[in-house]
C-alpha cells in the first residue's frame, strides 16, 4: 500500500489539498454552530437563535417605543409574549434569508466589502476612515478583523438579495389606477337616523338588573387600595451634614498648609509699604530703588520700565491703576497674583485702538493663594468633611444595608443608628409617581405593595430610589382595594343601564323598518337626501356605514342598507353611484411609485415565507420566555 | 525474549496476513473510492464557489449599468448571466432587476423575455413565482388579460399563489366580474400564511368592499 503511495505521490497530494478545502470554506458556519443547546430560543435548518440575541432584538425595540411613548412608557405592557414571539419570528426570517444566500453562495466582492467599511461612520475620524479606530473598535468588541469581515461580508451578500428583490418590482398602472377610481368614487344616498335618545323615555332598569350590572362589572366601581408610606433615605450630602470639625483642627491645617504662605505674603506686604513710604518722601528715587529691589527680573534692569501698553495687555488690577493715574504719579499699592506692585506712569499717548501708558512698576512677589485664617477655615472644615465621609461612607452603607435586610418592624433602628430624619407621606396607590420624590420610584412602590410588606409592616429592605440615594420605607396604614357602595354608583349604572338598552331598541326599530323596506312596503320615513361619501371621504360617517354603502352592488340600485352610525341605527338609501373625477397624470404616477415600494415590501415578504415552507424551524417555547 | 515472537504470536500474525491477502484489495478499494468521491465532492463546490466568485463580478456589473441606466451595459451584462451563469442566484436576481429596467423605459417586449427567462430557468420557484406575478401586472396593462390570467393561476409556492389569487381577483373587479373576483379573493385568503396580517387584512377588506363580510 505504501508502494502504491510513494508512486503515486502526486495524486495523493491533490487529495490531501481537496479534503482542506471544506474547512477553510465553512470555517464561519461550524463557528456559529458552537453556541450550546440550552441558550437556543430556536434552530432554523440546525442554525441556532440564541436567547441573548432575542432579548437584544426586543430591547432595541423597547427602546424605540420608549423613545416614542417618553414618560407614558409601561415596559410591562410592551415586553408581552406576543410580542417576544413576533420579535422572534423576525429573527427566524433574518437567518431563513442569511442561510439562503450562503447556500445560494451570494458574496460580495473584496472591493464592495472595503467600500461598505470605510463607509461607516464608527470607523471615522473628521468624516475620514481610520485604520486605527478600525482596529481599537473590533478589539473593544472581541471580534478579530477576518471574522468582521467576514460576518459583515454575509450582511452584504443578504443585502444583495433583498436588494435584487425589492428593486426589481413591477406593478400594473391600471389596476393602480383602479385602486385610485375606486377610493375616489361617489355614492348618492339619502339616510334615515333611528336615535336612542328617542328611546331612553322607555326604558326603566329595574333593581336587579342595577345589581347585576355593579356585580358584573367591578372594575368600573373600584377604589384602589392605598397605603401611607414612612421611610427614611440616606445620602452622601446627609453625612455630610451631620459631621462636626473641632476648630482646633481646622487651625492645625491652616497652620500646616497655609500658614507658611500667609507669612510670606504679610512679610512682603511689610516690605512694599515701607518701600511706598520711602518713595513718597522721595519720588525722584524710584529708577534706583526698582533697580535694587524690583523681584520683576524682565524689567528690574531698565529701572522698571515696561514701555507703551494699551488695553487688555496687564492684569485687571493693573491696567486699572495704571490708566487712572496721570503721569508722574506714584500709585498706592496694587496686589495681583504675582504679588505687590508700585506703579508710576511715565507717559500717556492715544493710538490706533485707544489710549496707551507707558509705566515703570516695582513688584515684591507674594505667593499666590496665600489665605487669612478666615478666608480659609469654611474651605478647610468643608474638606475635612468631606475626607471623613468619603472614607466611611461604604462601611456606612454597609451597615444601613445589613440593617435593612433585617426584619425591622419601625424605622427607629435606622433613626438611632444613622440619625435620619423619619418622612411620611399621605395616601398613596400602586403607581409610581415622581411628584411622591424618592418613594415615588417604582421599585419602592412595587415592594411596599407586595403583600408581604402590607401583612407585617415590615420596612423594605435597602433600595437605590435614585443615584445616591438609598431609601427603607415601611407602611404605615393601608386601605384594601374596595368596592363604591351600590348606593354612591346607582345613578350612573341607571344611565349606563339606560344608553345600552335604548341603543338596543333603535337598533331592533331599524332593522324592523328595513325588512319593511325590503318587503315592498313603504313605510313613512323622514328621509334625509342628497347626500355623497367616497372611500377616501367618509364625511362623518362611522367606518360600519361606509363598508355598507360600498358593498352595495353598483347594478342593483336603489338599495337600502343599515349600520351603526354616529347618531344611532341608521338606514342609507344608496341611490346613484356618481363617476369618479378623472385621475390625472399626476394623480396616477403617485399612486404608482408608492404601491411600487408596497410592492416591493410584498415581494420580499412573499420570497421569505416561501423560503420558510421549506426550511425546518423549531421554536423552543421554554426558552422563549426567559429573559 | 525481544528478539523472537513466541508460538501464539506467530499464529496470530501469520492470521493476519491470511486475512489481508483475502480482504486487503477490497479495503484499499473501498477506502480509495471513499476518498476519490469525497475529492470529487469537493471538487465539485469548490467549481461551484469559483464560478459564483465570477458571476458575482458580472453581477457588480449589472448593478452600476442600471444605476448608470446604461441599457446597452444592462443587456449585455444580464446576457452574460444568464449565458455563462444560468444556474446561479445571480442569473435570476439580474433577469428580474434588467426586466424592471426594460420596463421603466417601455420597453416590454425585453422585459417580458427577462421574466420569461426566470419562469422557465429561475434558480428557485420564489423567482418563478415572482416573475409570474409581475409578467402578469405588465401584461394587464398590456390590455391582454387572459394570458395575464394563465399566469397568475400557474402553480406556484403558497405564499406567492396567494398574491397571485389576490392579484387575480383585482383582474376581475376590473372587467366587473364581481363573482369572479370575490372567488379568487376567497381562495388567496385560504393561502395567505396567517403571519401576514397585512396580506389578510387587505384581501378581507377587498371582499368586504364588494359586500360580503
Amino acid at each position: 500500500m505504501f508502494d502504491w503511495v510513494q508512486n503515486n505521490r502526486r495524486i495523493m497530494q491533490v487529495l490531501l489539498v481537496l479534503i482542506a478545502i471544506p474547512f477553510a470554506l465553512f470555517g464561519v458556519e461550524s463557528y456559529q454552530r458552537m453556541f450550546s443547546t440550552v441558550d437556543q430560543v430556536a434552530k432554523v435548518d440546525g442554525v441556532p437563535v440564541s436567547v441573548g440575541e432575542l432579548n437584544r432584538a426586543v430591547q432595541s425595540q423597547l427602546d424605540q417605543v420608549r423613545q416614542i411613548l417618553g414618560a407614558g412608557f409601561d415596559a410591562s405592557m410592551w415586553d408581552t409574549e406576543k410580542s417576544r414571539r413576533d420579535v422572534l419570528d423576525g429573527l427566524v426570517n433574518e437567518r431563513i434569508v442569511q442561510i439562503y444566500s450562503q447556500k445560494a453562495r451570494l458574496s460580495a466582492s473584496d472591493a464592495a466589502l472595503q467600500q461598505a467599511i470605510a463607509a461607516m461612520p464608527a470607523f471615522q475620524e473628521n468624516g475620514k476612515f481610520s485604520q486605527q479606530r478600525y482596529t481599537e473598535l473590533l478589539r473593544a468588541q472581541n471580534y478579530t478583523p477576518i471574522q468582521f469581515q467576514e460576518t459583515l461580508r454575509q450582511q452584504l451578500a443578504v443585502r444583495r438579495l433583498v436588494g435584487g428583490i425589492t428593486d426589481s418590482a413591477i406593478v400594473s398602472r391600471v389596476l393602480a389606477n383602479q385602486d385610485l377610481a375606486l377610493n375616489a368614487e361617489q355614492r348618492a344616498y339619502s339616510r334615515v337616523s333611528f336615535s336612542p335618545r328617542q328611546y331612553m323615555s322607555q326604558v326603566h332598569p329595574s333593581d336587579e338588573a342595577i345589581a347585576a350590572y355593579y356585580k358584573e362589572n367591578p372594575t368600573l366601581f373600584e377604589i384602589p387600595a392605598r397605603i401611607r408610606i414612612e421611610y427614611v433615605a440616606l445620602n452622601q450630602n446627609l453625612l455630610l451634614a451631620q459631621e462636626q470639625v473641632d476648630p482646633a483642627e481646622v487651625k492645625k491645617v491652616y497652620d500646616e498648609t497655609f500658614a507658611a504662605a500667609a507669612s510670606a505674603r504679610d512679610a512682603a506686604h511689610k516690605k512694599a509699604l515701607g518701600l511706598l513710604a520711602n518713595l513718597r518722601a522721595h519720588p525722584d528715587q524710584f529708577e534706583a530703588v526698582a533697580k535694587a529691589q524690583s523681584e520683576d527680573p524682565g524689567s528690574a534692569a531698565n529701572g522698571g520700565d515696561l514701555g507703551y501698553f494699551g488695553h487688555g495687555a496687564m492684569v485687571k488690577p493693573f491696567e486699572v491703576a495704571a490708566f487712572s493715574l496721570k503721569p508722574g504719579q506714584i500709585s498706592d499699592l496694587v496686589q495681583t497674583n504675582f504679588g505687590y506692585h508700585i506703579i508710576k506712569v511715565t507717559g500717556a499717548r492715544k493710538a490706533d485702538n485707544g489710549e496707551e501708558r507707558q509705566a515703570s512698576h516695582i513688584l515684591i512677589k507674594a505667593p499666590e493663594g496665600a489665605k487669612s485664617f478666615a478666608e480659609a477655615s469654611a474651605q478647610i472644615s468643608a474638606n475635612i468633611k468631606r475626607q471623613r465621609v468619603s472614607a466611611r461612607y461604604a462601611k456606612v452603607l454597609e451597615d444601613f444595608q445589613n440593617l435593612a435586610d433585617q426584619d425591622n418592624d419601625s424605622l427607629a433602628p435606622f433613626v438611632q443608628q444613622f440619625k435620619l430624619a423619619v418622612q411620611t407621606t399621605d395616601w398613596v396607590t400602586h403607581t409610581a409617581d415622581p411628584k411622591l420624590g424618592l418613594v415615588g420610584n417604582a421599585k419602592v412602590i412595587d415592594a411596599l405593595f407586595s403583600a408581604d410588606s402590607i401583612k407585617t409592616r415590615h420596612a423594605t429592605e435597602a433600595i437605590e430610589a435614585s443615584p445616591g440615594n438609598i431609601v427603607v420605607a415601611r407602611v404605615l396604614d393601608h386601605k384594601a382595594a374596595d368596592l363604591r357602595p351600590l348606593e354612591s354608583v346607582r345613578a350612573d349604572i341607571v344611565a349606563r343601564l339606560t344608553e345600552r338598552e335604548a341603543v338596543k331598541l333603535a337598533g331592533q326599530a331599524g332593522k324592523a323598518t328595513l325588512a319593511e323596506l325590503n318587503a315592498d312596503k313603504k313605510p313613512s320615513l323622514d328621509w334625509v337626501s342628497g347626500q355623497t361619501v367616497s372611500r377616501e371621504r367618509p364625511a362623518g360617517l362611522s367606518a360600519d356605514a361606509v363598508k355598507a354603502i360600498f358593498a352595495v352592488d353598483p347594478g342593483k340600485l336603489p338599495q337600502v342598507v343599515g349600520a351603526e352610525g354616529t347618531e344611532g341605527y341608521t338606514l342609507y338609501r344608496v341611490e346613484q353611484v356618481l363617476a369618479a373625477p378623472a385621475v390625472s397624470t399626476e394623480q396616477s404616477n403617485a399612486a404608482l411609485e408608492a404601491q411600487k415600494k408596497t410592492q416591493a415590501q410584498a415581494d420580499l415578504r412573499l420570497f421569505v415565507a416561501g423560503l420558510r415552507e421549506r426550511a425546518k424551524v423549531e421554536i423552543n417555547n421554554e426558552n422563549l420566555a426567559r429573559k | 525474549m525481544a528478539t523472537t515472537l513466541d508460538h501464539q504470536e506467530q499464529e496470530q500474525l501469520a492470521e493476519l496476513k491470511a486475512w489481508w491477502a483475502r480482504w486487503g484489495t477490497a479495503i484499499l478499494a473501498f477506502v480509495l473510492i471513499g476518498l476519490l468521491s469525497l475529492a470529487g465532492w469537493n471538487a465539485w463546490q469548490y467549481y461551484k464557489a469559483h464560478t459564483a466568485g465570477q458571476a458575482a463580478q458580472v453581477y457588480d456589473e449589472l448593478q452600476q449599468a442600471l444605476q448608470a441606466k446604461d441599457t446597452h451595459k444592462v443587456t449585455s451584462a444580464s446576457g452574460e448571466l444568464i449565458e455563462h451563469y444560468a444556474g446561479t442566484d445571480y442569473a435570476s436576481l439580474g433577469a428580474l432587476l434588467a426586466a424592471r429596467a426594460y420596463h421603466d423605459v417601455h420597453d416590454d417586449k425585453n422585459a417580458r423575455g427577462q421574466l420569461e427567462w426566470v419562469i422557465d430557468h429561475g434558480a428557485n420557484a420564489e423567482f418563478k413565482g415572482l416573475a409570474r406575478l409581475r409578467m402578469a401586472a405588465i401584461l394587464i396593462d398590456a390590455r391582454d388579460y387572459e394570458a395575464a390570467q394563465k399566469q397568475l393561476a400557474a402553480p406556484m409556492p403558497a405564499p406567492l399563489a396567494a398574491s397571485a389569487g389576490e392579484q387575480l381577483g383585482d383582474l376581475y373587479r376590473l372587467q366587473e366580474k364581481r363573482e369572479d373576483a370575490r372567488k379568487a379573493w376567497r381562495d388567496a385568503l385560504s393561502k395567505v400564511p396567517a403571519a401576514d396580517a397585512l396580506a389578510n387584512e387587505r384581501i378581507k377588506h377587498k371582499l368586504e368592499a364588494l359586500g360580503e363580510s
